[in-house]
Parts: C-alpha cells; sequence; structure tokens
C-alpha cells in the first residue's frame, strides 16, 4: 500500500465509548487490512455480526478496507484488542493492534 | 455448483461429486498443514498427555510457511514484542480452531455424498445436497476463506488485480501460465478453478447469512 493515511479514525471512539472510557488516555486500535482474497460481502459480515455495527458503519469501514488499504475497527484498552485481533484471524481477516498514538504503522 | 439458498434448517445448495471430493481433500490438506505448521498434536484419541505437553511449553513458533503465516499473522507490524506475546496467548487456540473448522467442512462435504446416495430427493445427476447448519454456517465461511488465502498465497496471488484476471482467464478457459512463479498452465488452471469455486460458495453462503442477520437485527 502506497497511500499516506492519517492517523486513527477518532469517530470509532465514540462509537465504542465504553471501552474508551476504560482508558482514555492512550488506548489502542484494533486495525483491519486490504487483502486481494477476502470477499467484500463477508468483511462486511463480520464487521456487522462481530462488533455490532449498523449495515452503513459496516459498509463504510469495509470500503476503507477496500479502498484506502485499512481501516480501524476498534478502539480500547489492549486486552479487549487482543480479543478483537484474534476474532479477525479466526474470520481470516488480516489484522493487526497497535497504540491509538502510534499513528500510522504501514 | 449451484449457490447456496436459506432453506429452514440452514443453507443449502447442490455440487458435483467432484466439487465435494476436492474441497473436501484442500480443507484436509489446510487442516494438516496448520496442524503441523502450529505445532499442534497430531490427532490421536490416546494423545492426551502430548497434548498437555505441547500447551505447556508455552513456545509458540512463528509459522514458516507462508500460508500459513497468513493464517496466523503477526498482529503488529512494527513491534516484534506485541506479535510474539499474542502468539504466546492466542496461537494454539486459533490454530486449533482453524483444523476444527476445516475438519468439520470436510466432513460436510463427504456427508453430502454418503448420506444421500440412497435418497432420491438429495440427489440430481451427480450433484448432492451440501446443506451447512445455521449454528455451523460462520464455521464453514471462515473454512472456506482459509482454503481460498492458502490456494491464493500457493497461486502467488497478491493484489486484487492479480485476483480479478485470474478470475477472467478461468471463466472464459482461457487459463495462461506463470513462467515467474514456475506453473504451467495446467497446475493453475486446476487451482484456479478451486479458487473461484470456492469464492462463489463463499459469497453466496455469506450473502445468504448476512440477509438472515439483518432480519435478525432490523
Amino acid at each position: 500500500m502506497t497511500v499516506t493515511l492519517a492517523g486513527p479514525d477518532l469517530s470509532t471512539r465514540e462509537e465504542t465509548s465504553t471501552d474508551a472510557v476504560t482508558s482514555l488516555a492512550d488506548p489502542w486500535v484494533t486495525i483491519v487490512w486490504n487483502d486481494p482474497v477476502n470477499l467484500m460481502t463477508y468483511v462486511t459480515y463480520v464487521f456487522e455480526s462481530y462488533f455490532g455495527y449498523p449495515p452503513a458503519r459496516a459498509r463504510t469501514l469495509m470500503l476503507q478496507v477496500h479502498r484506502e488499504g485499512r481501516a480501524v475497527v476498534s478502539t480500547g484498552p489492549r486486552e479487549r484488542m487482543e480479543v478483537d485481533v484474534q476474532a479477525m484471524h479466526g474470520f481470516g481477516l488480516w489484522a493487526t493492534m497497535q497504540r491509538s498514538s502510534q499513528g500510522d504503522a504501514a | 455448483m449451484s449457490p447456496f439458498v436459506a432453506g429452514p434448517d440452514g443453507y443449502e445448495a447442490w455440487w458435483e461429486e467432484a466439487e465435494r471430493r476436492v474441497l473436501a481433500s484442500i480443507a484436509r490438506e489446510v487442516a494438516a498443514m496448520l496442524r503441523d505448521q502450529a505445532g499442534l498434536p497430531e490427532p490421536d484419541p490416546d494423545g492426551d498427555a502430548l497434548a498437555a505437553d505441547t500447551q505447556s511449553t508455552g513456545t509458540e513458533r512463528v509459522p514458516d510457511d507462508p500460508a500459513a503465516r497468513r493464517l496466523l499473522p503477526d498482529a503488529s507490524r512494527d513491534d516484534d514484542a506485541v506479535s510474539a506475546e499474542f502468539r504466546h496467548l492466542t496461537q494454539t487456540d486459533l490454530a486449533t480452531a482453524k483444523v476444527r473448522g476445516l475438519e468439520r467442512f470436510a466432513d460436510l462435504l463427504d456427508g453430502g455424498e454418503a448420506d444421500d446416495v440412497e435418497d432420491d430427493d438429495d440427489l440430481d445427476g451427480d450433484r448432492a445436497l451440501v446443506a451447512v447448519p445455521r449454528d455451523e454456517a460462520r464455521v464453514v465461511a471462515a473454512a472456506l476463506t482459509d482454503v481460498r488465502l492458502v490456494v491464493a498465497q500457493r497461486l502467488g496471488l497478491e493484489t486484487d488485480d492479480e485476483v480479478e484476471t485470474l478470475h477472467d482467464e478461468v471463466l472464459a478457459d482461457v487459463v495462461a501460465e506463470d513462467p515467474e512463479l514456475g506453473l504451467d498452465a495446467e497446475v493453475r488452471r486446476y487451482w484456479g478453478g478451486v479458487f473461484v469455486a470456492a469464492g462463489f460458495a463463499q459469497e453466496s453462503l455469506v450473502s445468504a447469512m448476512l440477509d438472515d442477520h439483518r432480519a435478525r437485527h432490523r
């Protein structure tokens, strides 16, 4: 990926307020990366069924992964992000975690 | 191969015998590869001691097969400590779940053959019903992803464009060789066909799952 991106999506933090409250100082984020294999339908299904995101938000995130190469899909304490990354790998999506302050790790 | 459609008990599609046999066999191969790469014990009803032994060492190794590394990727792009700790915490569980899912998927495909032979309703030429129970659909969808990821890695598919080109070649039946990877046309045609068929199955299965999910959460 050669696209240069800003830091983590701040709007994600507002939507996962429960997690954000517990580690406001420097939360971690889960990032899903684009890969050529996973189907758009499947990525949308994972975002809706696992994270419980409404269809419009799941689609926006899916398109962000597809077009920009990556998207922040959840925010919270490190332990919570480990759970999310493990779940994404279980689905076969390519996910990583990092401190939200770390910015673009690509 | 017909697309999966929602039925009363789950999702159903009609697959030819060759399609079931090939996909089941590849799913079992991927499971065996993962078992080996993640250092999981061999399946053995009397092997509990070995299983306990492997679990307790706590030294999950990074898979050296690139396809296994794609199924069990690093959890950090730039922090080796984060990746190592994540692998330590999750690799055995993740690999075990994937192996079980792949084997369950293969069993469902094999079952389509064995159970339905005497039932005329479930036979249409050499096509047999592949029935995925609703509570196992997520496992099957993930197994299809794992199979497609491994086949894509073997075919050297790294970009959206490369996948699209292969799709077009397969559907137009004009699959060419890939001299760079040393894959002749025959090999690319076979694995390309598997990749496209698994993608077709997954797309229809997941579309039906997504419809059901949205209907439940409206």
